[in-house]
């Protein structure tokens, strides 16, 4: 499984976004970081992956096939976005909220074989407790697990998520994220994850994908790619060197 | 310990339960509203009638006068309850519905140059002169929200401010026309805006069945895009959903309902505000449940406020307009705060 993004120009009004973004070909089985500062194009560039947005120019290939063309129904099929937490006050429970998602994606299946996949997800993200509650009663991190099993429930090919533990707390963060490097890696897929805690993906993420000004700046091994000259670049901030899995630490987060 | 399915699965046994509820509700105010009116029949004889008629004048007075008036009354407040329900979905707006929008004002200053001008747009219309007016400009003011929506950059909340714009031009006009009109056209308009019942007969009985089957028919195959619009514009795309076409096809499916409706029976407001929240506070948003509960609160409430419209004052058959709001803000009031205090 591979992702290859050349090229991309994408304009949002007047302002110019994407600006020829290109990177090597993304491979499947691992985690990806998408890092950048705040309005650099990170949720854009998944929009554009995604065809919710249209670029202006550029390819999207994935598996070699040009993803341009493909129907908006075929290209969700493949590819999952799963946005920044909205605040919505929806009177849905989020076993509906699952069931939604996977009838409208995967309408051939029984109601029993339905079922049965929103319970495997919601014993995943270990949420079976939430199952009859209603979104609109729910907290913001415990909604962005749901937009989380609403993507996962779909099993796409490519899994885009924006900020999936940003409203999450400690045990949370790192649970979801180590539940998904295994999910990841298990199934094969591409899946690329915008974050701002560089802790986190210096020990979650093996690759990474670094966004200035619409263009990739930098893409590589995490270990070797994350380093103090590129958070300068990125947000103007020093690291300070620890041992981790990947490369760089900021705080020793244990999973108890 | 009952399984998450299981749950999920009593959870939507309760609520279909909901709707054979509602259903009934409507069986019980709909005969209320055949067995009340100025000449004593009670709800026995009328039933007898139904199913063998031997009073001549019972006979006439059920199918020609009551039968149409009651049927017109459960219509309309389907038709009503399920453009506000939509609308509220398409707008992610709680307070969106055809009179907040300015479609009732629209039909009500087409149906006023009818009274004050006796100017048609269909000058061979005739006795359906008032209703075809109405409409028309009931139509055009979905088409140019229609219009606005495709404009660049334009996001839903600005069409919500769009429609109370021209709900309040088409207000500001229709006070021109009350303003120069005669005394006569006046009192025409006035009963008119205040919305009746009193017109209707088989033929409109009929539009209306056909309008809202279709309608139905057409949303209901949309039914887990439409829930998923709540979801917000991004998450519905992500999961397939063609935002832009399905919120304006269910924009137009909307404006043909409200129209025909406020065509045929005026203005009636509060239905297609009100008969949405009461059934998504009862069964959620889920549209399987969503939009046939609120067809039902819709038609319930229009059903029994036909009634009391008969009931307020002996002999006096009063606008059902007035009885709307009247009959159904205390249901309303007493969902709130049964819900608030669990």
């Amino acid at each position: 499984m591979s992702l290859r993004l050349s090229e991309l120009h994408f304009y949002y009004g007047d302002n110019k976004v994407l600006d020829g973004f290109d990177c090597e070909a993304i491979k499947g089985g691992l985690l990806t970081a998408l890092i950048g500062a705040n309005g650099t194009g990170k949720s854009s560039l998944f929009r554009v992956i995604a065809g919710i947005s249209k670029v202006k120019k550029g390819y999207i290939h994935l598996n070699g096939q040009d993803l341009s063309l493909l129907t908006l129904g075929q290209r969700v099929a493949s590819v999952c976005y799963v946005p920044q937490l909205s605040e919505s006050q929806i009177r849905l429970s989020v076993f509906e909220a699952l069931m939604l998602a996977l009838s409208l994606n995967k309408s051939g299946l029984s109601q029993q074989i339905k079922e049965h996949k929103v319970e495997e997800v919601l014993c995943l993200l270990n949420i079976s407790s939430l199952a009859n509650q209603l979104l609109c009663h729910l907290s913001g991190g415990q909604k962005q697990l749901v937009a989380l099993g609403q993507g996962l429930i779909r099993d796409p090919k490519v899994l885009l998520l924006d900020e999936p533990t940003s409203a999450l707390d400690l045990e949370h963060q790192l649970r979801i994220l180590s539940l998904l490097s295994k999910y990841v890696r298990v199934n094969k897929m591409i899946c690329i994850i915008a974050i701002h805690d560089l802790n986190l993906v210096s020990r979650f993420f093996p690759q990474l994908i670094a966004l200035k000004q619409g263009k990739c700046i930098a893409q590589g091994v995490t270990k070797t790619t994350l380093n103090s000259a590129l958070s300068e670049q990125l947000f103007a901030v020093k690291l300070d060197k620890h041992n981790s899995d990947y490369g760089y630490d900021l705080l020793d987060a244990q999973l108890l | 310990m009952m399984l998450v399915n299981q749950v999920y699965r009593r959870q939507r046994l309760v609520k279909v339960l909901i709707l054979i509820t509602l259903a009934l509700l409507l069986l019980v105010s709909f005969l209320w509203d055949l067995a009340s009116g100025p000449s004593r029949y009670g709800l026995t004889e009328v039933v007898s009638c139904i199913v063998d008629c031997q009073d001549k004048k019972l006979d006439l007075i059920l199918w020609q006068i009551r039968m149409p008036v009651a049927l017109m009354a459960v219509l309309i407040g389907a038709m009503l309850a399920c453009a506000g329900s939509q609308m509220q979905t398409i707008l992610n707006n709680p307070l969106a519905d055809p009179f907040t929008l300015g479609i009732s004002a629209a039909a009500a200053f087409g149906a006023a140059l009818a009274f004050v001008l006796d100017w048609g747009l269909l000058p061979v219309a005739g006795l359906y002169l008032v209703s075809v007016n109405a409409f028309f400009f009931a139509m055009l003011s979905a088409l140019i929200l229609f219009a606005i929506s495709r404009m660049r950059g334009m996001g839903y909340q600005t069409l919500v401010l769009a429609g109370i714009a021209l709900m309040f031009t088409f207000n500001a006009l229709l006070a021109f026309l009350q303003y120069i009109a005669s005394e006569d056209a006046l009192q025409q308009l006035i009963f008119w805006t205040l919305g009746s019942l009193g017109r209707a007969s088989y033929e409109k009985v009929l539009i209306c069945a056909v309008v809202l089957s279709v309608t139905v028919a057409i949303l209901w195959r949309y039914r887990d895009q439409l829930t998923a619009l709540r979801f917000g514009d991004q998450q519905a795309i992500s999961m397939g959903v063609n935002v832009n076409r399905l919120r304006l096809m269910t924009l137009l499916l909307c404006a043909l309902l409200a129209s025909v409706a406020v065509a045929f029976v005026g203005t009636i407001g509060f239905i297609g505000l009100v008969a949405p929240h009461i059934a998504r506070l009862l069964l959620g948003e889920d549209q399987r449940f969503f939009l046939i509960g609120s067809m039902l609160t819709g038609a319930i409430l229009l059903s029994l406020a036909s009634v009391f419209s008969k009931l307020v004052i002996t002999g006096v058959l009063l606008p059902v307009g007035i009885t709307t709001s009247l009959t159904g803000i205390p249901c309303f009031f007493i969902l709130i705060f049964s819900i608030r205090q669990k």
